[in-house]
């Protein structure tokens, strides 16, 4: 099917964002079409400032448009709890909770050699360079239960040994279900028949 | 566990076939490529789904089909002073372009998870592409052990997946360390080889240590069933060989400190050659007949004997595991024995709940529950003494 160009580059560009396919690219585009031009440059005015104006915070790593974020310039927030995540969203999530009043600390990804990232691009040292100034006693490790959330837990859990703070797990949130989901894609397949070796 | 019955549509070359299936010793018989294979390649996509003789599942369905499907009912044994418990399996194929979709239903409910699925239908499987258990590259027999061992205990499942992810992690970690000096500095400064180690280790000594319970589960099994088919007096034993270099035959005391040791002493060799030498994925296990090592010097029926050994043992320990009987299915298995081992081995299908024989000849059948002709993909009962 052929469309004028101008919705053609729309349809591309949306195809691009993270779960959007074709049908859903299309509904979209159609919908941007109908309403109000007033509307769209507010969409679009929302878009480039967010790339423009967010920012990790310098203190914890979490988005923010300021210089400190909110969380880390809060009053209210406990001093001495410190909660350890992978990325700045998981920040969001464990906010959304509503369970936890502490601060943050955002490594900005996992130890994955596969992917290139050694623990020296995590903010691993940035982390121990909070412990005194915010009287921390407690890390909690919010990482995911992969391997590579694991390992970089253990890591961390290194680096924090001789500071004497307290070092613990968020509760494995993940249903045993989501374990085994796992074991399915990666090894059912190749035990039965695949002919992938054992690593 | 029974299979009452099975539904097959469009699955290889049958078209439309319902059949019903007494306990005990259930016979196919038919001239060569009438599907008889086929038969007990739908019971085994049913217990696992997937094919233990081709890979992709487009050559499952019917040429020139676009859609499959194979049902069962499976009788449970029953509970004390209650009905037999009977569970329907049903398993559907799609072809969607280039894809092929998979529907998997237990009850009538869509089931999402592999792990839920394999469980529910026990079944032990002899083929006679088996035979490169013994013949074939020690990959085949890791494979074995991987899928006999997850169908029982679904945790090792994820160790194993667990397991293979750390060494991709620490063979990538080796392969840029090794080139990049500053990196291997930094990289040795944080300590990630020893957190690497720690992971692999932990995931690799519980597949290590499965591995290890059932060898010593099935060692008695094995002698003793090999005993019974072959008459021989000669011990037959398997023999588990750990892929760890710090490993020494016996010392099965304690695996992650084996697997620790192996990684020190194996440094700078996995650094020289990128890759880790020691773990679970270099594991072996031998047929030995006598002491000699059927891999190497056995010929093709003391292979075949020792495969079915395997298989009937395997049956035994899978009984004794869950308090069950799996389904015995042997395609083919007879007409290379000689008579006496022939009427042996139908000795041991009757003492499982229920088994399937395929033979292209009849005549030393002797007494079975069922007897089903196959020819160009339908099935016909010749006798049935229910
Ligand atoms: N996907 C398929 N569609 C139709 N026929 C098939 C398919 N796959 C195999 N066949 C046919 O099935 C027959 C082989 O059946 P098989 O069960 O191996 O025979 P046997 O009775 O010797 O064990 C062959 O005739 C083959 O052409
Ligand atoms: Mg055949
Ligand atoms: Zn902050």
């Amino acid at each position: 099917m052929l469309y004028p160009r101008p919705l053609e580059a729309l349809l591309y560009e949306l195809e691009k964002l993270p779960g959007v396919g074709p049908k859903s690219a299309q509904r979209l585009a159609f919908a941007l079409l109908r309403r109000d031009a007033q509307q769209n440059d507010d969409l679009a005015g929302a878009i480039r400032d967010v790339k423009a104006k967010i920012r990790p915070c310098e203190n914890c790593g979490n988005y923010t448009d300021v210089e400190i974020c909110d969380i880390c310039a809060s009053p209210k927030r406990e001093n001495g709890l410190l909660c350890v995540v992978a990325e700045a969203r998981d920040v969001l999530a464990i906010e959304n909770s509503n369970e936890f009043f502490g601060r943050y600390h955002v490594l900005g990804g996992l130890f994955n050699p596969l992917e290139g990232v050694g623990p020296e691009q995590l903010k691993i040292s940035e982390m121990i360079g909070r412990l005194g100034p915010e009287h921390v006693e407690e890390v909690i490790l919010a990482l995911s239960p992969t391997v590579e959330g694991e390992t970089t837990g253990s890591l961390v859990a290194r680096a924090l040994e001789k500071h004497g703070v307290k070092v613990t797990q968020l509760a494995r949130g993940l249903p045993f279900g989501g374990d085994l989901d796992y074991a399915d894609q990666v090894t059912i397949a190749g035990a039965l028949r695949g002919r992938r070796e054992l690593g | 566990m029974v299979v009452k019955s099975l539904h097959l549509s469009n699955f290889r070359n049958y078209a439309s076939q319902e059949l019903q299936l007494p306990p005990g010793l259930v016979a196919f018989t038919g001239d060569n490529g009438q599907g008889k294979t086929n038969l007990l390649e739908a019971v085994c996509v049913l217990a696992t789904t997937k094919s233990p003789l081709v890979e992709r599942d487009r050559e499952l369905i019917r040429w020139d089909e676009k859609s499959a499907r194979l049902g069962a009912e499976i009788e449970l044994p029953p509970p004390p002073n209650r009905e037999a418990d009977v569970r329907r399996l049903e398993y559907s194929w799609r072809v969607e372009g280039q894809k092929v979709e998979r529907e998997m239903k237990v009850g009538g409910v869509p089931q999402s998870a592999v792990a839920s699925w394999l469980g529910q239908l026990q079944v032990i499987s002899f083929f006679p592409h088996d035979l490169v258990l013994v013949t074939g590259e020690p990959e085949e027999r890791r494979r074995f052990l991987n899928l006999e061992l997850g169908k029982i205990w679904p945790a090792y499942f994820s160790d194993i997946a667990r397991y293979r992810r750390a060494l991709q992690q620490r063979n990538a970690f080796i392969k840029a360390t090794y080139d990049n000096p500053n990196r291997r500095e930094t990289e040795e400064k944080y300590g990630s080889l020893g957190e690497l180690n720690r992971a692999l280790v932990s995931y690799g000594s519980r597949v290590l240590a499965a591995r290890s319970r059932f060898f010593a589960e099935i060692a008695p099994l094995l002698t003793e069933t090999h005993q019974r088919l072959s008459g021989l007096e000669g011990p037959f034993e398997v023999e588990y060989l750990p892929g760890l270099s710090a490993w020494r035959r016996g010392d099965e005391s304690d695996w992650s400190r084996l697997f620790l040791q192996s990684l020190e002493r194996d440094h700078s060799d996995d650094f020289r050659r990128s890759s880790t030498q020691s773990g679970p994925h270099r594991d072996e296990f031998a047929f030995k007949l006598g002491g000699v090592d059927l891999r190497r010097y056995g010929s093709q029926g003391q292979g075949r004997l020792a495969v079915l050994s395997l298989k009937i043992a395997l049956a035994h320990w899978v009984r004794d595991t869950l308090g069950d009987d799996p389904i015995l299915l042997l395609d083919d298995a007879l007409s290379e024995l000689d008579s006496t081992r022939r009427e042996l081995l139908l000795e041991e299908a009757k003492s499982f709940a229920q088994s399937v024989v395929t033979a292209t000849d009849a005549t030393f059948l002797g007494e079975v529950a069922a007897h089903f002709r196959v020819s160009e993909g339908k099935v016909e009962p010749v006798l049935t003494t229910a």
